[in-house]
């Protein structure tokens, strides 16, 4: 959509420029998971660079099950009124109308996310046709570099969200740091089946090998909740920090959100990240055997959704509205 | 460049610090992220970068190093002759007055100053309203650093490429700050309620420092949101405003308008990038372009002030 004044210049909204921008003017910070106006003003105050409007945070939604949604946007316009920094919100996968909505409601950016119940178990948005940016999950370069290509203007690890355990998300960003590594290591003649055995577009593939990087800024999400995981993944090469339930399930919010802005920035000072490390209270517990747990999240992928290996057991269904937390295509 | 090339710190408490260091040095600067005060011994100058302006004042004065912290040390910075350069979040931070700050932070937005500009956060709106747009360029630094210009929409000798992202404008310029370009538009819904409390506000005769979002909510229920005032002195005038619903389009720049702008006709001709001294500031992102007037002109500053 473009305005003009007197034929001098145009604004022209929407750009990718724009939309990757904003995400590089996040990088270094932490973006929180709130769930009402009070939470996000701890989040603004306490130093974050956005807040992620919620009705309920991952952890809760994997204990209580039931189809996961889009906020209610009375929520969200409530949370834009109380905060000046940017809010985001989750729209289910492949839900382009959760999207226009979100649009709608103007928050700064959208999160298409594997945390909601899928709404299409083989398409993702397209997120190209929208001038608000979106941010998806990855687990691998070829998820990435997929996301991308649909138009994604930031990237996050997936993590494994609401367990407090950041062993996926280790496992996710050192996937992508070593995916890209071995790109670039390739004679050029090899980019075309490693783009192939990746399933990503070979225009992206061959970038990345060239620039040695990712084209758009990379956080870390899923089961961050201390200081030191906030560092530990910063220290792994990502650029910022996404907390969801790891501040609102520990005992004392305030302080630890504080915390974990303090160690995103100065990452690399053990001695700094020692004095907010202390006396923070007990962080949420969590869930350490993420294999046993039946909610998986992170293998959510439009077209992807399959387990290799065990498939964890279903869960007991308990009345008429709880569901399973696989998508459709989960057959066994 | 016969001697050794200048130092140039970029502030790397959070926001674009990477992209900064990446245009310095391909116009011949060294460069060297800022986390601390003791990082700040050597530098020649120091770049401010775009990012969120409530986190940085935050991570910069909450630091937990012995000592002095960053923020005490950049306010002396800034009033040494060493050139300082913000850019978005960066000029909040240089301006001496700012609107539009968060109302949930105890003590507002945290300010370094030292630039006298009264400045709006998040002018044009969230993030659907960003944009890119021909600004104006730089003031020349002899040899044009352009061959590597893209944009295609008219961008020469005499424009920019300027990107804006949840940017800031600057309302209100002193009398010895030079103005290196305008722009007119009309502020978005929350920025429009904002000024409107400003110019009742200076219409009192109040000289408003700082004044917070208001919070749509705590209206209701009949809260009144933070103001930072202090007594009136005569340094400024409280004629600056008087722009009001009048001015639209008029003699300089472009009228633009974006989505999610408030109703009405209140289009005002703002500022955008201005220097006073060794001090500069662009409320659009240098950094995001692979245009380096801007950072060439800042370098020449450097440069001179050696």
């Amino acid at each position: 959509m473009t305005t003009n004044g007197n034929g001098n210049g145009s604004a022209t909204v929407g750009t990718v420029k724009v939309k990757q921008g904003l995400a590089q003017m996040l990088k270094g910070g932490v973006i929180m998971d709130v769930m009402n106006v009070e939470q996000a003003k701890i989040a603004e105050a306490a130093g974050a660079v956005a807040v992620m409007a919620l009705e309920r945070i991952p952890a809760d939604i994997r204990r209580d099950g039931g189809v996961a949604r889009m906020s209610d946007p009375a929520l969200i316009k409530e949370i834009k009124n109380a905060v000046t920094i940017p809010v985001m919100a989750k729209a289910r996968i492949g839900h382009f109308v959760e999207a226009q909505i979100l649009e709608a409601c103007e928050v700064d950016y959208i999160d298409e996310s594997e945390v909601l119940t899928m709404a299409d178990d083989v398409h993702h948005l397209d997120k190209t046709v929208y001038n608000v940016p979106f941010v998806c999950g990855c687990r691998n370069l070829g998820e990435a570099l997929r996301r991308i290509a649909e138009g994604a203007s930031m990237l996050r690890t997936k993590g494994e969200a609401g367990t407090g355990n950041v062993v996926e998300a280790v496992r996710h960003a050192r996937q992508v740091q070593g995916d890209i590594r071995r790109l670039s290591s390739m004679s050029k003649d090899e980019l075309y089946v490693a783009a192939k055995e990746m399933r990503a577009p070979y225009e992206l593939v061959k970038q990345v090998a060239e620039d040695g990087k990712l084209p758009v800024v990379n956080f870390a999400a899923g089961g961050v909740a201390t200081p030191a995981d906030a560092a530990l993944m910063m220290q792994l090469g990502v650029d910022g920090v996404f907390v969801g339930s790891g501040i609102f399930k520990s005992h004392n919010p305030e302080a630890r959100a504080r915390a974990i802005v303090q160690a995103t920035t100065h990452y690399k000072d053990p001695k700094v990240l020692m004095e907010v490390s202390t006396g923070l209270g007990p962080a949420m517990v969590g869930i350490s055997d993420i294999n046993a747990d039946p909610v998986n999240f992170r293998d959510r992928e439009g077209g992807e959704f399959t387990y290799k290996g065990k498939v964890p057991p279903k869960k007991d269904l308990h009345g008429y509205t709880e569901t399973q937390m696989y998508g459709s295509s989960w057959n066994n | 460049m016969s001697e050794s090339k200048p130092l140039i710190g970029v502030l790397a408490l959070q926001g674009a610090f990477e992209e900064h260091q990446k245009c310095l040095e391909a116009v011949g600067c060294r460069t060297k992220q800022i986390r601390t005060a003791g990082d700040m011994e050597d530098i020649d100058g120091i770049v401010l970068p775009g990012g969120e302006s409530t986190a940085m004042g935050l991570i910069g004065t909450g630091s937990v190093h012995e000592g002095k912290n960053v923020w005490e040390a950049l306010k002396e910075f800034t009033e040494t002759n060493k050139p300082v350069w913000g850019t978005c979040a960066g000029m909040i931070l240089l301006a001496e007055r700012c609107v539009g700050a968060s109302a949930v932070i105890e003590n507002g937005q945290s300010l370094i100053g030292g630039m006298d500009i009264l400045v709006c956060r998040n002018y044009f709106g969230s993030q659907v309203s960003s944009f890119e747009m021909a600004t104006p360029a730089p003031p020349s630094v002899g040899n044009n650093n352009n061959d590597d210009n893209n944009d295609d929409d008219g961008a020469n000798d005499t424009t920019y490429p300027g990107v804006f992202i949840r940017a800031p404008a600057i309302l209100d310029a002193g009398k010895d700050v030079q103005v290196l370009g305008k722009v007119v538009a009309t502020p978005c819904r929350q920025a429009a309620v904002v000024l409107n409390e400003l110019e009742a506000k200076i219409k009192n005769g109040e000289k408003v420092v700082q004044m917070g979002v208001v919070d749509a909510l705590d209206r209701d229920q009949g809260l009144h949101y933070k103001v930072v005032v202090k007594p009136h002195d005569d340094e400024s005038s409280p004629e600056e405003e008087k722009k009001e619903g009048t001015d639209h389009g008029g003699e300089s720049g472009m009228t633009i308008s974006l989505p999610g702008a408030s109703d009405g006709s209140n289009a005002r001709e703002v500022i955008c990038a201005v220097q006073k001294n060794h001090i500069l500031c662009t409320a659009f992102h240098p950094e995001l372009t692979e245009d380096y007037r801007w950072h060439a002109y800042f370098a020449k500053m450097v440069a001179d002030s050696k």
